[in-house]
């Protein structure tokens, strides 16, 4: 038999469980050859079905094994593994989830998944060297303005309608999700790495907006501007302090420099 | 035996990442599991950066699918000579298997019917990956639950025709032949003796699920008797060849596999003066 052939054949009654596999391989009876073409079978759900639940864990926890299981396996016939590396298998999970209608009413799972994906993009994101408070102490006074930032390449800025930051840091600490609720206005969320270890934190609107701008490659002064529409004028200079140490801090700022190229020394004062 | 060879090694597993940098000269190399590793970076990559400065490497592989007949994934071979730059690994392996066609991949490692048509296919292929690896590769026998009834020869004829011909290295699984001849009904033992030792360049144990009418290749239990006395053959067959455990699921503490190292270590001792 013809190898392309019989690998097509044999994929297909591995993934569809399709009788008449006893044709291909030795086995006393058409049982038996089903029994070991079940090795296979039950070997790809169930290893694609570990590979979800740990890139997963907050949305298994909220759905029940029952659930997740039934889930994983509606989404693994959907989305057959494509890549060479398992680890993402995993990625289109959100997107499926929010084009079921059953789960359209769980805006929360939805969420859930959102969430869970981001910790694991973040967990192995390309590694970036963050900068420190002495890399700005270095800036001429009159420079700052110009400032463009570069952020960490694990940071993701996302939006949530659901309480799920509660849910899921509830069952990190192994207590009881709190009830699902619908926020009154969607919230944005930041998902980061910081010294290997990945983090989760609420994004108040006027830092959102300012990331946003930064991110698009925007100078710090407007930056500041977007902020004076949030703040009183004499409030402006102190929360764009506040939002770069925090950024500082978390291991959000790779580089900053002025115009297009964040690595250029200009900006520096030559006497450091 | 006077042959050089790595020794004693295990898998790189997460489980161990810190005692395995705490350890001494008892783990002698780490075998990493490459697609672990072909990440953009964070921890995986971290420690591996730090057990590669204290342990020789090799990289495992399960996704060159060698013997699919999809094209072979260049992205794939890409990534895998990116990180072979990086690490400097004694040698690169993977399995005589497929893992999918039509772009899907299995994430198993499929047997291959033993036919001259996969045969030229295979050896083609091997060519085609030592040349972009720039090394010869090693390649695994795996642990089946089928054999085709188009297969022309035995499974060891036909890893030793491949890397006869393809000109590249065994990696034998002493447990992966234990594990096939219990499912397949054929004498452990003959698959051993009928390797073409010049070939062979590391050696893998696991353990296994025996379920009696089959027997599945889990790597989560500790090696069984039978796969004990078939190292201790494959070394009077072979002499002294770099020796693993792998320990994928159910890992235990790096104590528990030091001391299977041990017995390992033991077998060939006594096997190899």
């Amino acid at each position: 038999m013809n190898l392309a052939i019989l690998q097509r054949d044999l994929q297909h009654f591995i993934l569809t469980g399709a009788p008449g596999v006893h044709a291909l391989v030795r086995a006393d009876t058409a049982q038996s050859a089903a029994r070991r073409i079940a090795v296979y079978s039950h070997g790809y759900y169930s290893r694609l079905l570990e590979v979800l639940g740990k890139d997963y864990i907050g949305l298994a926890a909220l759905l029940g094994e029952d659930a997740f299981e039934t889930l994983g396996r509606q989404y693994i016939a959907a989305y057959p593994s494509i890549h060479y590396n398992a680890r993402w298998v995993g990625q289109e999970l959100p997107k499926f989830m929010a084009g079921i209608a059953a789960y359209r009413e769980l805006p929360h799972a939805v969420d859930m998944a959102k969430l869970d994906w981001a910790i694991t993009l973040a967990f192995d994101a390309v590694d970036a060297a963050p900068i420190d408070e002495g890399y700005f102490s270095q800036i001429l006074p009159e420079r700052w303005s110009e400032l463009v930032f570069k952020f960490h390449p694990a940071l993701q800025v996302f939006a949530i309608s659901s309480n799920v930051l509660d849910m899921k840091r509830a069952d990190e600490r192994g207590e009881p999700m709190p009830p699902a609720e619908v926020l009154p206005a969607p919230q944005h969320v930041a998902v980061w790495r910081r010294d290997l270890r990945v983090f989760y934190r609420a994004l108040p609107e006027d830092e959102r907006s300012a990331i946003c701008v930064a991110q698009n490659g925007a100078d710090f002064g407007t930056l500041c501007e977007g902020l004076s529409r949030q703040h009183a004028e004499d409030a402006v200079g102190m929360r764009a302090a506040e939002l770069l140490r925090t950024w500082l801090h978390e291991q959000w700022l790779i580089g900053c420099g002025v115009g297009a190229c964040a690595t250029q020394p200009s900006p520096f004062n030559s006497t450091k | 035996m006077s042959v050089h060879t790595l020794g004693f090694g295990l898998g790189a597993r997460v489980e161990h990442y810190d005692d395995l940098l705490a350890t001494t000269s008892e783990v002698e190399w780490l075998e990493i599991l490459s697609e672990n590793y072909l990440v953009p970076g964070g921890k995986p990559r971290h420690y591996l950066t730090r057990l590669r400065e204290q342990f020789p490497m090799v990289m495992h592989g399960v996704s060159l699918s060698i013997g699919s007949t999809d094209p072979l994934n260049t992205n794939y071979l890409c990534a895998l000579r990116d990180l072979a730059q990086n690490v400097e690994p004694e040698w690169i392996s993977d399995h005589l298997c497929w893992t999918g066609v039509e772009g899907i991949n299995l994430h198993d490692l499929m047997p291959l019917p033993y036919t001259e048509e996969a045969l030229t296919h295979v050896v083609a292929r091997v060519k085609q990956v030592q040349d972009y690896l720039q090394r010869p590769i090693l390649l695994e026998n795996v642990s089946s639950y089928i054999d085709y009834r188009c297969s022309q020869m035995s499974e060891w004829e036909f890893l030793n025709a491949v890397a006869e011909q393809a000109d590249c290295f065994i990696l034998l699984d002493v447990n992966n032949v234990y594990v096939s001849s219990r499912n397949h009904g054929f004498d452990p033992a003959r698959y051993i003796e009928a390797i073409n030792p010049q070939r062979v360049k590391q050696l893998h144990i696991a353990g296994h699920d025996d379920q009696g009418d089959l027997i599945v290749d889990t790597h989560d239990a500790s090696v069984a008797n039978a796969v004990w006395s078939l190292l201790k053959l494959t070394y009077q067959h072979c002499g002294m060849v770099a020796t693993m455990i792998e320990r994928d699921a159910n890992v235990p503490p790096l104590a528990t596999l030091l001391s299977e190292l041990g017995t390992a270590r033991e077998i060939a001792h006594q096997v190899c003066r």
